[in-house]
């Protein structure tokens, strides 16, 4: 950075990099025996192939490859929002395209851990490069992934160099010689010379350009895997943009959960206020809805249609083994939607009922997750061969008594969400990813228990293996995400510094919107 | 098939595009951040 420009940095932006606190370290290690656990699943499976997993025919993708077009959905957050709100000029963006362009790397990065999972000789994907054809759309997604993981890689990059520059050049003298290195590689000499500054904003809206088409390229190609087959309910032509759209909206939402989190951890309340959950809020309810509607539009035509191969998958789905996950997700969007809302509905009349308080949220709470555990349990094979499977009957009471308790839990918590917008707008995110991921499940796998091809019908039961890759693919992200925060500041520092710079330039462009008469009178009122 | 579409359908050439069209990208990517780091620095400073 130019000496003449630098600038005293908030030590709050410094204090994740230059102090580490114990619970950081629980964390971390927390995490890392989560994957490690995952690792070991994975040389197991390794060794003893892929029987290990629950994976059989005609079932050949499983939780496996939900999770990755989970995760290529969670990589939308980062890039696609903060270009978006880059080349719309939003200023309100500048402490959050850090902590989203982050998103972007690691959980492309997690997503491809996913593939190499799911293959169980992943030496073959050499195979990919050596006899790959045109026509296959596993080619178009690879060549999709890969531009756009070092398209994001770069788009992270970028705006961290005057960062790692002033990283270089501020940080005290007793901080380790590996990390001072690791700066000074990084900063690439930068010098911060105005044709420098300006070279790098031309390069980052170049990127921010760019980096949509390819975004949304992603999704697509990923969607076009399945859709480009014959198999019921995977041939739509209304899945690429369907994929897109729950991308982006589980993007949103991990944002918002990063940014919560990162928020409370560092004390970043300052940089990460109300509004910029609020904005990103509503923006989750627009893809709420926008989801909601694709579904509709999607399970509707399939329905109305009533094509004896279709409808086997849509039963499946809607009345049968998978109609736990399948209204799982949709109860779970829906929650996530009221949740959102609430905000910005009028204030009802103040209710004092019993079931508004706290205490009451944590029993029907803790009763409805032990309905829940008990309900989950039949689904394991060990429940039956101990005789501890209930009767039609009964589960169907526990059904009923589920819905009551998270009824009640949900009337005793909304009014507390309606009044912390944050929190509000984090439970709705819990639950959007939720709802996302029991979605890319609810597609990926119902479709092939019930394939056009004269198969028997398939039964897929995940096994430990796969649970524990999943989990650690999980812990994977939040580990890598915590390293990244603890190396590089998670909010821009020198686009924060910018910030007060690009005040007189919105302030002109407000007034443009209007006609000059009214412009200038407000000019003279502002100035009096 | 004796059409030109052929090419589509020789193993290894698709994979002979998608390292090409990522070798390309990432030079450009590269290019980008060279031409950023190469900028003179001011001349009053």
């Amino acid at each position: 950075m130019n000496k003449r420009e630098t600038r005293a940095v908030d030590p709050l932006l410094l204090a994740p990099i230059l102090r580490t606190r114990l619970g950081y370290w629980l964390v971390v290690t927390a995490l890392s025996a989560v994957v490690a656990w995952g690792l070991y699943a994975w040389v197991h499976q390794l060794r003893e192939g892929l029987g290990v997993t629950g994976m059989n025919r005609p079932i050949y993708w499983g939780l496996y490859i939900s999770n990755f077009v989970f995760f290529i959905g969670i990589s939308h957050a980062g890039t696609l929002i903060s270009a978006i709100l880059r080349v719309a000029g939003a200023e309100w963006r500048r402490p959050i395209t850090r902590a989203a362009e982050a998103i972007t790397v690691f959980a492309l990065a997690l997503a491809l851990t996913q593939i190499f999972a799911d293959m169980g000789r992943p030496d073959r994907l050499l195979n990919l490069i050596l006899r790959g054809r045109f026509q296959s759309p596993l080619l178009w997604d690879i060549t999709s992934v890969g531009m756009y993981i070092t398209g994001s890689i770069t788009y992270l990059y970028l705006p961290l160099i005057p960062d790692l520059a002033i990283l270089r050049d501020q940080l005290p003298a007793t901080t380790p010689a590996w990390r001072q290195w690791l700066y000074r590689t990084l900063a690439l000499g930068w010098h911060g010379g105005s044709e420098q500054r300006r070279r790098l904003e031309k390069a980052i809206t170049i990127m921010a350009i760019l980096i949509i088409p390819l975004a949304i390229s992603v999704h697509t190609v990923v969607s076009w895997i399945f859709g480009m087959t014959l198999q019921p309910m995977w041939h739509s032509t209304i899945f690429g943009p369907y994929f897109v759209i729950g991308a982006i909206y589980s993007g949103i939402a991990t944002i918002l959960i990063a940014m919560a989190v990162i928020r409370k951890a560092f004390h970043l309340e300052g940089y990460l206020k109300p509004l910029h959950f609020r904005y990103l809020g509503l923006l989750l309810i627009t893809f709420n809805a926008l989801w909601f509607y694709f579904t509709f539009a999607e399970y509707l035509t399939t329905g109305y249609g009533g094509v004896p191969h279709e409808m086997a998958v849509f039963n499946t789905k809607l009345r049968g083994e998978y109609q736990i996950v399948f209204w799982g997700m949709v109860a779970a969007m829906a929650a996530a939607f009221v949740v959102l809302l609430l905000p910005h509905l009028p204030a009802p009349r103040r209710m004092r009922l019993p079931a508004f308080r706290p205490r009451y949220a944590l029993a029907t709470g803790v009763a409805a997750l032990a309905v829940a555990i008990v309900m989950f349990s039949q689904a394991a094979p060990v429940t039956a061969q101990v005789g501890l499977a209930l009767t039609p009957t009964v589960s169907q009471r526990l059904l009923w008594l589920l819905g009551i308790l998270l009824a009640l839990f949900a009337a005793s918590v909304l009014p507390a969400l309606r009044r912390n917008i944050i929190a509000g707008t984090v439970v709705a995110s819990l639950l959007v990813d939720l709802g996302m991921w029991l979605e890319r499940f609810t597609i990926v796998v119902p479709t092939e228990t019930r394939p056009m091809l004269l198969y028997s019908i398939g039964i897929y039961r995940p096994t430990w293996v796969e649970w524990s890759i999943t989990a650690a693919a999980l812990a994977g992200f939040v580990l890598i995400y915590a390293l990244f925060v603890k190396l590089f500041p998670i909010i821009s520092i020198w686009e924060v510094q910018e910030a007060p710079e690009a005040i007189p330039a919105t302030v002109e462009r407000l007034r443009s919107y209007l006609p000059e008469t009214v412009a200038s009178s407000g000019a003279s009122e502002g100035g009096s | 098939m004796e059409s030109w579409t052929r090419i589509l359908t020789v193993p290894g050439m698709g994979g002979s595009f998608m390292l090409s069209a990522i070798t390309v990208w990432v030079l450009f990517l590269g290019s980008l951040v060279a031409w950023i780091i190469r900028a003179p620095r001011d001349r009053d400073w």
